[in-house]
């Protein structure tokens, strides 16, 4: 059933009690990327992303195939450090897009990073 | 593969069926752009899964509802989408080429003021390339401009 459809307003587990599929539909990822910034900047896998724009050093734009509904989704970057700590964090959204930065931690210099990892929370347009 | 008709389908639930039954399509081409003097070159990368959709036809939306969308957005007043129908209730785009793909990309996330007006200027605003045409290391790269030496004629591309 390729294209099929359950239309329901609760899922229930066998022990586990019942949910409201409203809650699976509003507290899924709506976006999700992984990103590599070293060397030739590429988007390794991602859901819901056009294209990565690689904007400099530390900083990455998602561009979004389906627009957020406004601009106060939530979104969130994180990523794995080549040996030294680094930290993440989402700016200049819109709702077609994202801006990551990434900043190493015993410097506080912008950053690449080997896997820079996104997700972004929110309604669609 | 055959895309499912998909007209009225919310665009969310087509990149969900993309992403299942698609195999991503890693693209050597890259478009380079300048927005801003002062600023360093950018470089955008196409999404594996949305060349994908894209070349498969039937899942992604015309251009002109992306820029439905972003008009909306630039108004002064903007505070919600309430045009989200027309990125999932128009008819998809046909299936195209991998090149269709790096222009519509161009349209849909470079800005206007670069791809419009891309060779008005003394050097292009944009030029797209190859991935190993590309610095192959990180150095120096909040540097890195597109070159004054490049022409902005037709010869650009043979």
């Amino acid at each position: 059933m390729a294209n099929g459809k359950i239309k329901a307003d609760q899922i229930e587990h066998s022990t586990a009690g019942s949910l409201d599929t409203q809650y699976v539909v509003n507290g899924s990822a709506k976006a999700w990327s992984q990103v590599k910034q070293t060397d030739t900047f590429a988007v390794n896998d991602s859901f819901n992303i056009s294209s990565g724009v690689d904007q400099g050093t530390g900083i990455a734009r998602m561009n979004l195939s389906t627009s957020f509904a406004n601009t106060t989704f939530s979104g969130h970057c994180t990523n794995d450090s080549s040996g030294w700590g680094h930290n993440g964090c989402i700016d200049d959204i819109a709702t077609s897009r994202y801006d990551m930065y990434q900043m190493q931690t015993d410097t506080t210099g912008a950053a690449d990073t080997p896997r820079t990892q996104s997700v972004a929370f929110g309604d669609l347009a | 593969m055959q895309t499912p008709n998909f007209k009225g389908t919310h665009l969310f639930d087509r990149l969900c069926w993309a992403k299942e039954n698609l195999e991503p399509i890693q693209c050597d081409y890259r478009v380079v752009y300048e927005d801003s003097v002062d600023g360093c070159a950018k470089i955008l990368v196409p999404d594996p899964n949305f060349c994908a959709a894209f070349v498969n036809g039937g899942i992604i939306p015309k251009i002109e509802n992306y820029w439905a969308l972003a008009d909306d957005e630039a108004k002064p007043d903007f505070v919600k989408h309430t045009r989200g129908y027309l990125l999932h209730e128009t008819e998809p785009m046909p299936a195209g080429t991998l090149e269709e793909c790096i222009e519509f990309l161009i349209m849909k996330d470079c800005p206007q003021s670069v791809w419009k007006e891309w060779d008005s200027g003394n050097k292009p605003k944009m030029v797209i390339c190859r991935k190993d045409q590309l610095p192959a290391t990180r150095e120096w790269r909040n540097a890195w401009k597109i070159s004054e030496e490049l022409a902005t004629d037709e010869t650009i591309a043979a």
